[in-house]
């Protein structure tokens, strides 16, 4: 039999309620292999596996409700979601000792199903960055290679899944973070349509661009916590309110007929021919499932890379305006009046990353500047929007790469911001257009490293790329093919 | 310098108090002279990941 | 647009930063990258077209008028960096 830290979710579920094994022993697989790999990964900021062994002792005690299926799963939770009693530090020293006092809507939920958390993840700092080197807690490594990065800024969900650490894990992404981080470690991560999964409690980087978005070890585990986490929310003004959708019941449907438009642009130069060529292979396979698969153009990236930038910046900078050492957070021990006390909490209390975007975005914001970057932005936004839409009114499914190349070394890009950004091309202008993705794993480079593909649907349209995806991992079994071998 | 050099300057500040029974983006009450910080939450404490919502009333 | 090193000292007091002169120059060219970067968007066929604000179509989202007190008043205050009696401690203002 497997190791317990090697199931799914969804193999987890039904030995529970076979009672093959108990939610304690599912727990102490996965403290054990927090204690075995973490050394070598540092996916945690905060471990509460003790914790975690406790309600999993007291849930083997209760009588079971049959609705309860996910009754003492665990899971592991990004840090920039708040947990009450639980430190939510968004890997910066600005929150470093902050214990919010409610738990965000997305952990209450997972509350509800009594599902266990195990601990809160790293990422980079405010969620700014795409590699978690800009943490300021710890860098994480990727358990495929531990000298390159998880990818970001979900860098530590995605590492803590791929390294069999947590079963399944909340991310956020507002550029690509739980995409490309996803691609870099061989999972599975989707971003949904904005507004499909409540806000609050996720800690502000660009309002109008965050989701938090399920990472898991395959397609019927993401379409599972993603019936868990979605839903409208009261206390969120921007999020959905639709009829609430399975998305487990369209996985096995299959990909015939199913119009997949492959957006030219996105396959150009600047993309690894490795990338590219296992983008290709993954081509043909839809083709030989049945899907009619055709060339299209989508020539956003280069304007919705800089247009991401201005408005996530110009909206970061307001949200963490917020950030002032007064009524919680960092406070200098260094100031004699007001003003200094400000200045220097929070230039002491943020990492460069993230003082470099909140001038950016109060440059851009500023007098003089408002109509040449931000309303200028606002409308190749809505450029972006409709070309989207234009391909989207023909195929069900958009096909590109996650990311140009595969995970990098550490340090390897941390010295240049702006090619650290250049990472981001071929997931920013889904968050511009608000369109669902999900990135699955579709092979491997030459090292062994992860490959991973980029599925885009239309608005609401979850079921059809989860479907689309699960036809595929089913065919290719990633998992049962390759796994991360934490080379040093 | 005369009476007349000189120039009066008023100036007026305006403040609209909403006769609301909540606050403006949260459910806190409104009360006059509560004790400080009783009537707060994590939203109106401007608590990261907090998010406003709009009094209807207000409106 | 070329940004001088006066306007990036501006810009860093309106978003309350400090920044250290041996990090000035190091900003200033992240900055500048970053913006003639960014100068693309004014290349991006836009004629005619209205600004997107928001990312959904969700508009007029309202809450009713009704009280709901915050239970957990002490832990709203627990993450003061200081405190005296449930107050925030803070420096002089005038």
């Amino acid at each position: 039999m497997k190791d317990i830290t090697e199931l799914t979710v969804h193999e987890l579920v039904e030995k529970l309620n076979n009672k093959e094994i108990t939610a304690e022993q599912i727990t102490k697989a996965y403290a054990d292999r927090i204690n075995e790999k973490e050394k070598d990964v540092q996916a945690f900021i905060t471990i509460t596996a003790d914790e975690a062994l406790e309600k999993a002792k007291k849930i083997d005690g209760e009588i079971k409700d049959n609705k309860n299926i996910f009754a003492g799963i665990p899971i592991g939770i990004k840090d920039n979601l708040c947990t009450k009693g639980v430190k939510t530090t968004c890997a910066s020293k600005m929150l470093e000792n902050f214990v919010a006092p409610y738990d965000a809507t997305v952990v209450e939920k997972i509350n509800e199903e009594k599902m266990i958390s195990l601990g809160k993840l790293n990422m980079d700092e405010f969620a700014m960055g795409s590699s978690t080197e800009n943490s300021a807690m710890k860098i994480t490594h990727n358990p495929w290679n531990l000298n390159k990065v998880p990818g970001g800024s979900s860098g530590g969900s995605a590492a803590a899944v791929a390294a069999d650490m947590v079963p399944w894990a909340l991310g956020s992404d507002t550029g690509g973070s739980i995409r490309e981080p996803a691609s870099f470690c061989g999972v599975v991560g989707l971003k949904p349509t904005y507004g499909l999964i409540s806000r609050y409690g996720l800690v502000a980087f660009a309002s109008s661009l965050d989701q938090v978005g399920p990472i898991t070890k395959d397609v019927t585990d993401c379409a599972m916590l993603l019936n868990i986490i979605a839903g409208h929310d009261e206390k969120d003004s921007t999020s959905a309110n639709i009829p609430k959708v399975d998305y487990t019941k369209s996985l096995k449907n299959g990909v015939k007929n199913l119009k997949i438009g492959v957006p030219k642009e996105f396959f150009g130069e600047g993309i690894n021919p490795e990338v590219k060529a296992k983008l290709e292979e993954a081509i043909n396979i839809y083709k030989e499932m049945g899907a009619e698969v055709e060339e299209c153009s989508l020539d956003v990236a280069k304007y919705a890379l800089a247009t991401y930038y201005i408005i996530a910046c110009a909206e970061a900078s307001s949200n963490l305006g917020r950030f002032d050492g007064i009524r919680y957070g960092y406070r200098t021990k260094n100031y004699t009046n007001l003003k200094e006390l400000y200045r220097n909490s929070r230039s002491e209390g943020f990492g460069a990353e993230v003082k470099r975007r909140i001038i950016l975005g109060t440059y851009v914001l500023s007098s003089g500047y408002y109509d040449a970057y931000y309303k200028k932005a606002q409308q190749v936004r809505t450029f972006v929007k409709r070309e989207f839409e234009k391909n989207l009114s023909k195929y069900d499914v958009l096909l590109t790469p996650v990311s140009p190349t595969t995970a990098f070394d550490i340090g390897a890009k941390s010295n240049n911001p702006l090619e650290m950004y250049l990472a981001d091309i071929c997931t920013v202008s889904i968050n511009i257009a608000g369109v669902p993705a999900i990135s699955i794993p579709c092979g491997v480079d030459i090292e062994g490293m992860p490959i991973g593909m980029q599925l885009i649907g239309n608005r609401f349209a979850e079921e059809t790329i989860l479907n689309a995806a699960f036809a595929f991992e089913q065919k290719i079994n990633f998992r049962q093919n390759y796994r991360p071998e934490f080379k040093k | 310098m005369a009476r007349e050099d000189y120039e009066v300057v008023i100036g007026l500040e305006v403040h609209a108090e909403l006769s609301t029974k909540t606050k403006i983006f949260c459910s806190c009450p409104t009360k006059f002279g509560g004790m400080p910080n009783t009537q707060t939450c994590p939203i109106c404490m401007a608590m990261p990941g907090t998010l406003p919502v709009l009094n209807e009333k207000v409106v | 647009m070329e940004v001088s090193k006066e306007e990036l000292l501006h810009i860093a007091k309106l978003a309350d930063l400090n920044l250290k002169d041996e990090e000035i120059d190091n900003y200033l060219a992240n900055l500048q990258d970053i913006l003639n970067f960014a100068q693309i968007v004014n290349s991006a066929p836009t004629e005619g077209l209205e600004e997107t604000i928001g990312a959904n179509e969700n508009c007029n989202v309202f809450r009713k008028d009704e009280v709901k007190v915050f239970e957990n008043h002490e832990g709203l205050m627990q993450n003061a960096p200081e405190k005296e009696r449930d107050m925030f401690k803070i420096p002089k203002v005038l």
